[in-house]
């Protein structure tokens, strides 16, 4: 058993025209035994950028704690609200500088640049290697499960309703077959107006 | 800072000014890993990386996979790094120490651009960096191919992770580097012009990512002279496109999910006064 | 998680987790402190000895999906050595019985081969003592057994069996590399099970939709779009996956068809 799978959880993000969708499981466990059915693993940095952290829970919560304080101090010193694309920067040294000894943490950065509304989704392993691919990016235990079907269901273009449908249906198809991950699904869609969360049905185990 | 004591101002000097590696964690990761569980997946470069010098310059070209596993974790992954207007470094291994070096090369030699007035060589480049691999033991998974040309004439080398280094008028680096030699070893010649050379580059590369599994998807290409520096990319080769679409269209309708609770962050338009 | 990596880990864990659930903590406390005491970094570098290994892994994938009066199985035709070098690209991993049998398989290939021979002799024997074919229904109890057999040396294969039983109806029949048989609408087996899957729950078993919306039909014509569109999905994200589909299509009261789709060779 890997310790990247010792408490599971699974987050995908998509982008789509002018719009992000950013989806986690609920569960937390420890092993095979369920602890909580409602831990998102997706927690939000400003209005329109959001954060998923996968992996050890633990890890993640003090990974978590350092993006909250590098991103305030941030935003302190510079007196603008933070881009997505910085604070991928921004966490990617930090998960660098642990090179050695890494936090078992996959990050993920989900966002709209907040003065283009630029979408922008990327993904990290443990010690930071960005990848920020054009479509969707997936961590987590139900990585793997995820890229295959979102390879079928993204589509070049779609708005914010197809997006949410694409996203919520790759997360449950993926729900369907990964044991770590489960107990339900939320799914955040980020648009130039709004963010919308939404619960979704999912199956319960 | 009044308000914080001595070891909360040294903690907090250690997140706003950090120094290098951060070990902390090492002790527990070991102890974990001595439990029986494995060490996380690291996204790696499985890659093709080629480079040729030819009469006044140098090409370089890199295949743009990279993977986790059997994973492809990123199809358009940049492995051509810029360290200098005239220097450029293709990297294979581990694709975070690959960012990261390359990162730490151009920032290092851009500081000694400035310092002393004149271009950086690409041997500067080269010491930085087996200095930096040779110091971590070959712990930093970061294998290069630097390349570049001086007032003097074009220069490629090969990096090791740990530290060895070798001048050479061509090679190849990455899991695909066996295709990739075999085509360099048959038509390298000395004193090529730059089309010879960059299609050589390229003609290793397909067969790098042909022969591959962990190389593929479009190739990169920088060609360097004295006067300037071209960087095109990315060239997909005609094997690499997907020979038919998917057929069926996956569009789901609205209301295909079952949504159970619904929230909405209505964002207020507030007239922005700041210029952007 | 193989077999041998299991096992490991089981030695690793002195300790029982479900009677003694401090003795996790335990245990980690006393590897902290060994670590603290001989650390990794102040031994030389391990060097991991490789073993020999009777098993090899070919990679690719297959899968079946099984409707009203047909069945459909594909696979990739890659082989790889080592998860790296391509060492084949037309390799057939789908082997039909007969008439109304089709093996395929994932996994070591040299026990693919052996286990298609296995069941062939047995199909041919069957055939020479009761003047008859066999079902896919004896089939997939023989190879289960046979699987079973080998359970301390197995052969190393994902196995599926596809065909049309003696109703005239599909029929799917999953294994596990110790003859753990399943009958399921439809399976994967190999490198790229974990994004075939999911995306065949969605598209043919329909358990991610809402209530209300309309789901189609399993046609045959279906089937196929839906078997090559999820090889070519993970043809992009699996990398030994690839180089072209080989669909074996099985209708009852037709004879066995093949079809080959390319697909991408980087």
């Amino acid at each position: 058993m890997s310790i990247m799978s010792y408490t599971g959880g699974t987050v995908l993000a998509m982008a789509g025209d002018d719009c992000v969708c950013i989806a986690s499981d609920l569960r937390l466990g420890e092993q095979m035994n369920t602890v909580a059915v409602d831990q998102k693993k997706v927690h939000k940095m400003s209005d329109k950028v959001y954060v998923g952290l996968c992996g050890f829970h633990s890890d993640a919560k003090t990974v978590l704690d350092k993006i909250m304080f590098r991103k305030n101090l941030y935003e302190l010193r510079e007196n603008r609200s933070i881009k997505p694309k910085v604070l991928a920067t921004i966490i990617s040294n930090l998960a660098y500088q642990h090179r050695f000894g890494s936090f078992f943490t996959e990050p993920l950065v989900a966002g709209l640049d907040p003065v283009s509304h630029k979408p922008y989704i990327c993904a990290m392993d443990t010690i930071g290697n960005i990848c920020t691919p054009e479509d969707f990016v997936a961590i987590g235990t139900g990585a793997e499960y995820l890229l295959g079907v979102s390879e079928s269901f993204w589509r070049k273009g779609m708005n914010s309703e197809e997006l949410f449908e694409a996203t919520a249906q790759s997360m449950l198809s993926a729900l369907e077959r990964d044991a770590a991950s489960g107990w339900g699904a939320v799914v955040y869609t980020i648009t130039k107006n709004n963010v919308n969360i939404r619960t979704i049905k999912a199956r319960m185990d | 800072m009044a308000a914080v004591d001595s070891f909360q101002n040294g903690v907090l000097q250690c997140e706003i000014e950090p120094n290098g590696f951060d070990f902390s964690n090492c002790t527990r990761n070991c102890a974990l890993a001595r439990m029986g569980a494995a060490p996380p997946r690291l996204n790696s470069t499985g890659t093709t990386i080629v480079a040729v010098t030819y009469k006044d310059g140098v090409v370089m070209g890199a295949d743009s996979r990279a993977t986790a596993g059997n994973i492809i974790a990123d199809k358009h992954c940049e492995k051509v790094h810029y360290i200098t207007d005239s220097i450029y470094a293709c990297g294979a291994g581990t694709a975070a120490d690959l960012d990261q070096v390359t990162k730490m090369l151009s920032s290092s030699l851009r500081l000694l651009e400035l310092n002393t007035g004149r271009k950086a060589r690409v041997i500067t480049a080269l010491r930085i960096a087996k200095q930096h691999l040779f110091n971590y033991m070959g712990y930093i998974g970061a294998y290069l191919l630097i390349g570049g040309v001086d007032p003097t004439g074009p220069y490629l080398y090969d990096v090791s992770a740990n530290g060895v280094t070798m001048a050479r008028p061509f090679a190849a680096q990455g899991s695909g580097s066996y295709a990739a030699i075999t085509v360099l070893e048959k038509d390298f010649k000395i004193g090529m012009t730059e089309e010879e050379a960059s299609n050589l580059v390229q003609v290793a590369l397909h067969a790098g990512m042909h022969g591959d599994n962990a190389s593929g998807n479009s190739l990169n290409l920088v060609v360097i002279t004295p006067e300037k520096t071209i960087f095109r990319g990315p060239i997909v080769p005609d094997f690499c496109n997907k020979p038919e679409p998917i057929e069926s269209d996956y569009k789901f309708k609205t209301g295909s999910t079952t949504v159970l609770k619904k929230k909405e962050i209505k964002f207020d338009i507030v007239e922005s006064m700041d210029m952007h | 998680m193989s077999f041998y990596q299991f096992a490991l880990i089981q030695m690793a864990l002195k300790y029982d987790a479900k009677h003694d659930p401090l003795g996790a903590m335990r245990a980690f406390k006393t590897a902290f402190a060994d670590v603290e005491e001989n650390p990794d970094w102040r031994s030389r570098r391990l060097i991991e000895r490789q073993r020999w290994n009777p098993y090899s892994m070919e990679g690719g994938s297959t899968c079946a999906v099984a409707g009203d009066n047909f069945v459909v199985v594909a696979s990739d035709t890659r082989m790889t050595a080592g998860e790296i070098n391509v060492i084949n690209r037309e390799v057939d991993k789908i082997h039909p019985l007969s008439d109304n049998i089709v093996l395929t398989t994932a996994g070591f290939h040299g026990d693919a081969l052996q286990m298609r021979k296995l069941l062939e002799t047995h199909l041919h024997k069957y055939r020479f003592d009761y003047r008859s074919n066999m079902t896919v229904d004896l089939c997939a109890e023989l190879l289960a057994r046979n699987l079973y057999y080998r359970r301390f040396f197995p052969y190393y294969t994902g196995a599926i069996l596809a065909g049309i039983d003696e109703h005239g109806k599909g029929a799917v029949f999953s294994y596990d590399p110790i003859g753990c048989i399943e009958r399921l609408p439809y399976s994967a087996s190999g490198a790229a099970e974990p994004m075939l899957v999911p995306f065949l729950d969605c598209q043919v078993g329909h358990v991610t939709l809402s209530e209300g919306t309309e789901r189609p039909k399993l046609t045959l014509e279906r089937a196929t779009a839906l078997v090559r569109d999820a090889f070519r999905g993970c043809a992009e994200r699996e990398i030994t996956t690839g180089d072209s589909i080989h669909l074996v299509i099985a209708e009852a009261g037709k004879p066995i068809r093949h079809e080959r789709r390319k697909l991408r060779e980087d």
